[in-house]
């Protein structure tokens, strides 16, 4: 290493004025699962840009979903929210998987993560989609996913057991995070009319935090004239929220306006 | 078209290549830094490209020695990114822990548990771009305290640049460096690349400089390099993504 004495003496010290940061109105911190790579984009498209961020990292989980591999991320929890901005503020807590927060339930997942993350508002999709579809006055619902026939039946029995009447449902049965991000979003978009067009239903809940939802959830509401509620979207809605940022954001259903 | 299964209708369709057609970058960050996410988004919101970030610890006293630390850190993280997909690049974001650590030890540990996934860090990414934009003397402005300030200054010198003009915010931790307000980064960065030098290098990822880049090239009239916009832009280009962004400086049109 060669000598620095000589150079440390030339710094001038320039004068700052410190602000609120990058994340001035709401600092997100988000669980993802390793091998999601949609979360990230999708969050970033739906929340404003000024002065909210989001913060990730990765927590272990298999990429063949399963209620076990689900229920495994569980003992997870509490290390990897404590890995997100240790000494910095953040506003509200995400857990960004949906099957795996109706396997855990959203009670643990929110005790395991204020564990590390004491006093922090927790969110994951399944509690967020589930407010958003009350707070549209949904309670008959189409319902689409991607998953396995295991995680489908969690899925029917968690959101049947919180009192929405299920009246159509589809998935796309995929093995894992590494297909389900791959489903192309015109795929989704004729899905989602196809179930969320039936006259019983009242608006669409499109699970998973995977999915490329989007750019086509205006234009599913668009083409069924109801409401469309996607896990990522429902997050973001709720965690902005949560973070006491009350203004509406357009482009990605009647949600993120209310 | 669809077929009913249980009262569930099974969907026919075909996969696409995912959100990261062209360029998934994973991203090893500090625990602390609340900046580098943001505005790496920030110039990579395009079709075709995803980061996807997993975060290591990190916290004061930010010292020369705890930096060093982070090496062993940095294969287990690396594999934590997307273990069963593909990454086109993966990215460490910390420029004053790959001066400490080397350059060559940082790629060769994330390489363990990621064979042949090109590495970039604020270091190789901004000396790739200061030889892209043809600069030598270079103005240094960084966040850091002086024991950090003497490390980085020494190693863009023994890179054979010459370190013309230095100036430091001297902050000791992300939480004060990531509240610099851009304006104060704007016109210290413009004070020095209006001296007698070939452009001005803002080091550090928590620094919020990207919003103000284009602002300090306008001023200047010279090229302004920061650690993120580096970054973002040898990201892309080691994953093979070759078309110019505008709106983040002369770098990001190379």
């Amino acid at each position: 290493m060669p000598d620095t004495s000589v150079l440390a003496s030339k710094w001038q010290h320039m004068p700052c004025t410190l602000d609120g940061g990058p994340a001035a109105n709401v600092a997100v911190g988000l669980i993802t699962l390793g091998n999601d790579t949609v979360i990230e984009p999708e969050l970033y498209t739906f929340l404003p840009r000024d002065g909210v961020a989001v913060y990730s990292s990765r927590i272990p989980m298999s990429a063949q979903v399963s209620e076990q591999a689900l229920m495994d991320m569980k003992k997870n929890l509490s290390r990897v929210a404590a890995e997100i901005l240790p000494d910095d503020k953040v506003n509200v807590m995400a857990f960004g998987c949906t099957s795996g927060s109706m396997v855990i339930g959203p009670e643990t997942v929110a005790s395991e993560i204020q564990r590390s993350k004491p006093g922090v508002p927790v969110t994951n999709p399944v509690s967020a989609s589930l407010k958003g579809l009350k707070t549209l006055g949904i309670k008959k619902i189409a319902l689409l996913t991607p998953y396995p026939d295991s995680v489908n039946e969690v899925v029917e029995k968690y959101v049947g057991g919180q009192g929405f009447d299920i009246v159509v449902r589809g998935s796309f049965k995929q093995t894992g995070d590494p297909q389900i991000t791959r489903v192309p979003p015109e795929a989704i978009y004729k899905a989602g009319v196809e179930l969320g067009k039936n006259a019983a239903a009242q608006g669409l809940f499109i699970s998973c935090t995977a999915l490329r939802c989007s750019s086509v959830i205006q234009r599913i509401e668009d083409a069924i004239g109801k409401p469309v509620v996607t896990s990522n979207q429902a997050l973001a809605w709720d965690a902005l929220r949560l973070g006491g940022y009350k203004k509406a954001v357009a482009g990605f259903g009647k949600l993120m306006t209310v | 078209m669809s077929t009913l299964d249980g009262g569930w209708r099974h969907l026919p369709f075909a996969l696409d290549d995912g959100p990261a057609a062209h360029a998934a970058l994973g991203l090893i960050v500090l625990g602390n830094d609340p900046t580098i996410e943001p505005e790496l988004y920030r110039i990579l919101r395009m079709d075709g490209v995803g980061l996807y970030a997993h975060r290591i610890a990190m916290g004061p006293p930010f010292t020369v020695e705890r930096i060093k630390a982070l090496e062993g850190e940095l294969a287990r993280a690396a594999a934590m990114i997307l273990p069963d997909d593909r990454l086109h690049a993966i990215a460490f974001g910390c420029t004053s822990c790959t001066m400490a650590i080397g350059v060559e030890n940082v790629a060769r540990r994330i390489q363990e548990t990621r064979p042949g996934v090109p590495v970039t860090e604020p270091v190789s990414a901004t000396l790739a771009a200061f030889k892209a934009l043809g600069l030598r003397r270079i103005a240094l402005l960084t966040p850091y305290p002086h024991e950090v300030n003497k490390v980085a200054a020494a190693f863009l010198e023994a890179q054979g640049l010459v370190v013309a003009e230095k100036a430091t915010f001297l902050a000791s931790a992300d939480f004060d460096i990531a509240r610099v307000s851009p304006s104060a980064i704007e016109e210290a960065a413009v004070r020095l690349a209006k001296l007698d030098v070939d452009g001005v290098f803002l080091s550090g990822t928590a620094l919020r400089a990207v919003s103000v880049i284009r602002a300090i090239e306008a001023a200047s009239g010279k090229p302004a390099v920061s650690s993120n916009q580096a970054l973002a832009w040898h990201g892309l280009r080691l994953a093979g993504v070759r078309g110019a962004v505008d709106g983040f400086g002369r770098l990001l049109t190379l």
